[in-house]
C-alpha cells in the first residue's frame, strides 16, 4: 500500500512538474520539441507528392518514402512515367541513386550533393542534413504571432559560430499547442531571406497532427517554388535496417 | 654613287612617295602594335600562369592526376624532399594536400579543388598571396581559432561573399565624390538591395541610368557597390580519406584575384593542418609536389634529371600541365612574323604599282642614261635601291612611331574592360601592357628590306626592257 502512495505521490508530482514545464518552456525545448514531432518517429512509410513550379512551367513528381531514423531513407518516384521506377537511397552521411532507364546505380558525390533534388529547390544537403536545428543554433523567443490562425511561438535561432551551417539565422513559428513547424525563414549572414518554408493542411495522420503541405519559396528567385504534399503517412511500421540497401532500391515497387 | 641617286631619284615626286612611305608606316605601326599587344597579353598569361597558377614542375604518384583519389599520396614524403633539396636548379618546394569538394553557401554552391597547403612554404613557390584583393584579408597571416580558407575573386562573387549592395553609406559617399544628386535620385530605389550576381546589378543600373551617366558614374557606383564581409563563412564538402562525406566551416581568410576567372572559380586554398583534422590523412601525407626553378630555360633539364631521380612518381613541367601556354610561347614568334609577311605582302603591291609609274613616267630619262653607257646592272640597282629606301624609310618611320606608343601604353596599360568577362574566362587579363622585343625589330627591318628588293623586280625588269634608241624618242 505505502508503494502504491509513493507511486501516485510521484505520478501528481512528475505531472505537475511537466505542467509547470509546458508553460515555461525554454525555446531551445520548444525547437527540440517541434523537431521531434517532425523528424522523431522511429519509422515511416508514406506517399507524397513534389509540385516544381518555375516561371515558365511547372511539374509534379509523386514518390513513396521510407525512412527509419535520421540515417536511414529509401524514395521510390511513382509519376510521372518518365521517372518512374527512379530510386533514392540514403545511409547516414551516403547517398545513392539507382536508374532502371539506363540500368546504374551512382553514388552521389558531394559535387551533387548540393544541386536541386530532382530540379526541385531542395538540395540533396537538405535531404542529408548534417545541421541540427537543436543543437548547431542558439535559440530567443522573440515573440507570439499568430499564422495560418494558430497561435504560434516565434523564435529566432542564431547559427552558433562553428556549427557547420550555411545560415547565419532562422526565425521559425512553432505552433503552440502542437508544436508544428508552420513558417520558417532562412536567413544568410547579411541577414537577406534567402528562403521561406510554410506548413498548412494541418491534418491528422495515422494518428499525428502534421502539416500536409510545405512550401518552399526561395527569396531571391521570382516566380519559383516547390510544395511537397504528403497524401498518406504510417508511423512506425515494422522497417528492418536491412531494408535500405542497394539490393532493395532496384527490386522496391 | 648610286646610293645618291637612287636617293634623291625618291624624293623627285615627293607627293607620290610620301602616299608609299606613309602607307608602309601605317602598315608597320598597325602590326608592330597589334602584335605587341597579343605578346604582352600572351606575357602576362605565361607570368600568371608560372607565378601564380602552377609554378614549374609538379611531382605525384602517376595515377593521381586521372580522379584525384585521396587515397594516391606521395610515397616516403621527406626523401622526396630531400632529393628535391639536393638538386640544382630547384629554388623552392611546397607540399599539397588536393581534394574535389564542394563550397556552399546560404545562396550558392560550387564545385572546387581543394587544395590543401603550407602558407610558409607555399609563398616561396608561387606569388598568389600578393594577389590579395585589398580589404579583403590576408594569406593566411592572421591567426584565428577558425578554418580558414583563401578564395579566389569568381568564385566569392558566385557565392555571394563579395556581393553588390548599395546602402545609404554608399550613396552618401557617392555624394561625396560628386555624383550628381539626378543619378543618386535614380538609385535611391536601391537602397538596401543586394543583388544576386554582378550581372544583375550591372542591368539593374544600366536600366536607370542614361549611357552618359553610366560612362560617368559607372565606375564609381560599381566600386561603391562591391562589398565585402570580413570572415564570411562557407562550408566545404568533400569525401575523406574513408570515402564517408564530411565537411566544415571555413571562415574567408582572404580573397585573390589574378584575373583568370577559371582558376579562380575552382580553387580554394586552406591550411594542410585544417585539412588533415577533417581527412584524417598522416602528418606527412601529400599528393603533390611543387617546385619552383631558379631559372624557366633549365625546365627540360630539371625535369627529366628529376624524372630519372624519383621513378614511380609522375613528374610534369609547365609546359606538360598546360601545354596551351608552351605551344604559344613557342609558337608564337613565328606567328608575329607570318603576321607581319603578310602586312608587308599587301604593302608591297602598293610598292609595285608606285615603282612601275616611276618606271613609265621616265622612260626618256632611262632611255638617256642607257645611250650614256650606264649598264644594266646599274639601272637594275637604282631602281632597287629606290624601291628598298622607299619602303625603308616608311617602314622605319612605323618602327619609330609603334616604339613610342608602345612605350607610352606599357607605362599604364591597355585596359579592355568591356570584354573583361570574355578575357578573364579564358585565362588572359583584361587589361594589357604592350611589350615586344627588340629581336622582333631587327626581323622586321629585315622583312622590309626583303620586300622592297621583291616589290622593286618586275618594274626594274621593265625598265631594263626598254629600248634605249626608242625611249629616247618618246616625249
Amino acid at each position: 500500500m505505502k508503494t502504491n502512495i509513493t507511486l501516485l505521490v510521484t505520478l501528481l508530482l512528475a505531472g505537475l512538474a511537466g505542467q509547470v514545464f509546458a508553460q515555461d518552456l525554454s525555446p531551445k525545448e520548444i525547437i527540440r520539441k517541434a523537431d521531434e514531432k517532425f523528424n522523431g518517429e522511429k519509422t515511416s512509410t508514406a506517399l507524397m507528392a513534389m509540385t516544381i513550379v518555375r516561371p515558365t512551367w511547372e511539374r509534379t513528381i509523386e514518390f513513396k518514402n521510407w525512412t527509419s531514423g535520421r540515417e536511414y531513407a529509401l524514395t521510390l518516384i511513382t509519376a510521372p512515367a518518365r521517372d518512374k521506377g527512379q530510386s533514392f537511397l540514403k545511409r547516414q552521411q551516403e547517398m545513392w541513386s539507382w536508374n532502371p532507364t539506363i540500368s546504374r546505380l551512382i553514388k552521389l558525390p558531394p559535387s551533387m550533393m548540393s544541386q536541386g533534388w530532382m530540379g526541385s529547390d531542395y538540395t540533396n544537403d537538405d535531404i542529408l542534413k548534417e545541421s541540427s536545428v537543436v543543437n548547431d543554433y542558439d535559440h530567443e523567443i522573440v515573440g507570439e504571432e499568430e499564422y495560418d490562425g494558430r497561435l504560434c511561438y516565434k523564435i529566432k535561432m542564431v547559427a552558433k559560430e562553428d556549427a557547420a551551417v550555411i545560415w547565419g539565422h532562422q526565425v521559425r513559428w512553432i505552433d503552440k499547442k502542437d508544436f508544428l513547424f508552420m513558417k520558417s525563414e532562412l536567413y544568410d549572414e547579411d541577414s537577406y531571406l534567402v528562403r521561406t518554408e510554410l506548413g498548412s493542411d494541418i491534418k491528422s495522420m495515422d494518428g499525428r497532427l502534421i502539416p500536409t503541405r510545405i512550401e518552399l519559396i526561395p527569396a531571391e528567385e521570382e516566380d519559383q517554388m516547390t510544395i511537397i504534399e504528403i497524401k498518406e503517412i504510417q508511423f512506425n511500421q515494422n522497417i528492418k535496417d536491412s531494408f535500405f540497401s542497394q539490393q532493395n532500391m532496384k527490386r522496391i515497387r | 654613287m648610286i646610293w645618291k641617286t637612287a636617293w634623291k631619284n625618291v624624293w623627285r615626286n615627293k607627293v607620290r612617295s610620301l602616299v608609299v612611305i606613309i602607307s608602309v608606316t601605317i602598315g608597320i605601326f598597325g602590326g608592330i602594335f597589334a602584335v605587341a599587344v597579343m605578346n604582352g597579353a600572351i606575357e602576362q598569361r605565361v607570368d600568371a600562369a608560372l607565378n601564380d597558377e602552377i609554378a614549374h614542375i609538379h611531382i605525384n604518384d602517376p595515377a593521381f592526376r586521372d580522379n584525384y583519389d585521396i587515397q594516391l599520396s606521395i610515397p616516403n614524403p621527406e626523401q622526396v624532399l630531400s632529393i628535391l633539396r639536393e638538386t640544382t636548379g630547384v629554388n623552392a618546394v611546397t607540399a599539397r594536400t588536393i581534394i574535389t569538394g564542394m563550397a556552399n553557401t546560404a545562396t550558392k554552391s560550387a564545385g572546387v579543388q581543394i587544395m590543401g597547403i603550407d602558407p610558409e612554404t607555399e609563398k616561396e613557390v608561387l606569388r598568389l598571396n600578393e594577389t590579395t584583393i585589398p580589404g579583403t584579408g590576408d594569406f593566411f597571416e592572421t591567426a584565428s581559432r577558425h578554418n580558414l580558407a583563401y578564395i579566389g575573386h569568381e568564385l566569392a562573387k558566385d557565392l555571394n561573399i563579395i556581393r553588390y549592395r548599395i546602402d545609404q553609406e554608399g550613396l552618401d559617399s557617392l555624394a561625396a565624390k560628386e555624383v550628381s544628386a539626378e543619378v543618386l535620385e535614380k538609385l535611391s530605389p536601391f537602397t538596401g538591395v543586394r543583388f544576386k550576381s554582378e550581372k544583375s546589378f550591372k542591368k539593374e543600373v544600366k536600366r536607370v541610368l542614361t549611357l552618359k551617366e553610366q560612362h560617368t558614374y559607372g565606375g564609381l557606383i560599381r566600386e561603391e557597390a562591391w562589398s565585402f564581409r570580413a570572415r564570411s563563412k562557407m562550408t566545404l564538402t568533400f569525401l575523406d580519406k574513408n570515402q564517408v562525406q564530411t565537411g566544415a566551416v571555413f571562415r574567408i581568410a582572404g580573397i585573390f584575384d589574378i584575373k583568370n576567372s577559371m582558376f579562380e572559380m575552382s580553387q580554394v586554398m586552406v591550411k594542410n593542418e585544417d585539412l588533415r583534422v577533417l581527412t584524417g590523412m598522416a602528418p606527412n601525407e601529400y599528393h603533390q609536389l611543387i617546385i619552383r626553378l631558379e631559372t624557366l630555360e633549365s625546365t627540360e633539364e630539371v625535369t627529366a634529371s628529376l624524372a630519372e631521380k624519383l621513378p614511380g612518381l609522375e613528374v610534369m613541367n609547365w609546359k606538360e600541365i598546360q601545354p596551351d601556354l608552351a605551344m604559344m610561347t613557342d609558337m608564337v614568334q613565328k606567328f608575329y612574323a607570318i603576321f607581319m609577311v603578310i602586312i608587308l605582302a599587301a604593302l608591297a603591291f602598293g610598292i609595285v604599282n608606285t615603282m612601275l609609274m616611276v618606271v613609265l613616267e621616265r622612260t626618256k630619262e632611262l632611255g638617256m642614261l642607257t645611250a650614256i653607257g650606264m649598264n644594266k646592272k646599274r639601272v637594275f640597282n637604282m631602281i632597287m635601291l629606290e624601291s628598298v629606301f622607299l619602303s625603308l624609310v616608311g617602314g622605319v618611320t612605323g618602327m619609330i612611331i609603334s616604339q613610342l606608343v608602345i612605350g607610352v601604353t606599357a607605362k599604364k596599360g591597355i585596359n579592355f574592360a568591356s570584354y573583361a568577362e570574355g578575357f578573364e574566362a579564358m585565362g588572359y587579363p583584361a587589361h594589357i601592357y604592350p611589350v615586344i622585343s627588340t629581336s622582333f625589330f631587327i626581323t622586321v627591318t629585315v622583312l622590309i628590306i626583303i620586300t622592297g628588293i621583291l616589290s622593286s623586280i618586275y618594274p626594274a625588269l621593265k625598265a631594263l626592257k626598254l629600248d634605249p634608241a626608242e625611249a629616247l624618242r618618246t616625249e
